[in-house]
């Protein structure tokens, strides 16, 4: 049995050191990061750092990488979930309705992009340097 | 068979929970101020959308699967921080993966109950977070 492309796939391994892990954890926060973009345009703003305080972390897990995403303010938690509140810019479920949104294919759609970037070479590396961690707890209470 | 994710759970934690009484204390709504004969310790249960339905078969027009999201919010006085507490973790034990009829089940989605802080008033606030999974 033969693949195609097998020569291809595997200097291109060679040459950017990506496994299908990286390529997965890769992936992983592509999604993450669009679940932020849309994220912001629902995520209240009253003068509070709550929009600014969005992060995706890099992924963790050495075989099954997590990709955490969320806000880091203490106050986020009665915005998100108090459901009756009135805000002028963006609303209640700030993260949980687009994560919901996204839920339909989402594991087709994590696995296609993973095989794209195991197949180009893509891995958690080409993350830009200054990519948003989580926050620290010390700067939660803000 | 049609369901009423919130109308059903409201149902059941009257059945399942001495404490909490259908449109007494209990209520299929947003949170309502307490007073004119809504007591501070007063449960709210609010359908709150959730993710698309899932077909069977990609693109088919059969069964499909629905998960339907559902919060429940606890509230209490001020001098009841315990007694919230306590309810918001029996309800939360109550409901997961509970057996009510029209689901294949029900899930919470926080390990424990989510403390808000205070209200206006000082009453204390708690949410659970379900889905009900159901075929339709």
């Amino acid at each position: 049995m033969s693949v195609t492309g097998d020569k291809e796939i595997l200097q291109n391994l060679k040459r950017a050191g990506v496994g299908i892990v990286d390529a997965l954890g890769a992936a992983l926060m592509k999604e993450g990061y669009a679940v932020w973009a849309e994220g912001a345009k629902r995520t209240p703003v009253d003068g509070g750092i709550l929009i600014r305080s969005w992060y995706v972390a890099p992924p963790t897990g050495a075989r099954n990488p997590e990709v955490e995403l969320g806000v880091g303010t203490k106050y986020a938690l009665p915005v998100h979930e108090v459901l009756d509140a009135f805000h002028p810019v963006g609303g209640p479920r700030f993260i949980s309705s687009v994560v919901d949104e996204r839920r339909a294919g989402y594991v087709k759609r994590i696995s296609d992009w993973a095989w794209d970037f195991f197949r180009r070479g893509v891995g958690v590396a080409t993350i830009p340097k200054l990519a948003p961690e989580k926050p620290s707890s010390e700067s939660e209470g803000v | 068979m049609a369901t009423d994710p919130d109308g059903d759970l409201v149902t059941y934690l009257a059945a399942n929970i001495a404490a909490l009484t259908a449109n007494v204390n209990l209520f299929a709504s947003k949170r309502q101020a307490a007073g004119d004969g809504i007591p501070h310790l007063a449960v709210f249960v609010l359908a709150t959308g959730g993710p698309g339905p899932e077909a069977y078969v990609e693109g088919g027009s059969g069964d499909e699967r629905r998960y339907s999201a559902v919060q429940v919010m606890s509230r209490s006085a001020p001098d009841e921080y315990n007694a919230s507490k306590t309810l918001a973790r029996l309800i939360l034990n109550t409901l997961h993966h509970a057996t009510i009829t029209g689901y294949l089940d029900v899930r919470v989605l926080e390990t424990e109950p989510n403390y808000l802080g205070e209200d206006d008033s000082g009453d204390h606030l708690w949410t659970s977070n379900f889905e009900l999974f159901h075929e339709e």
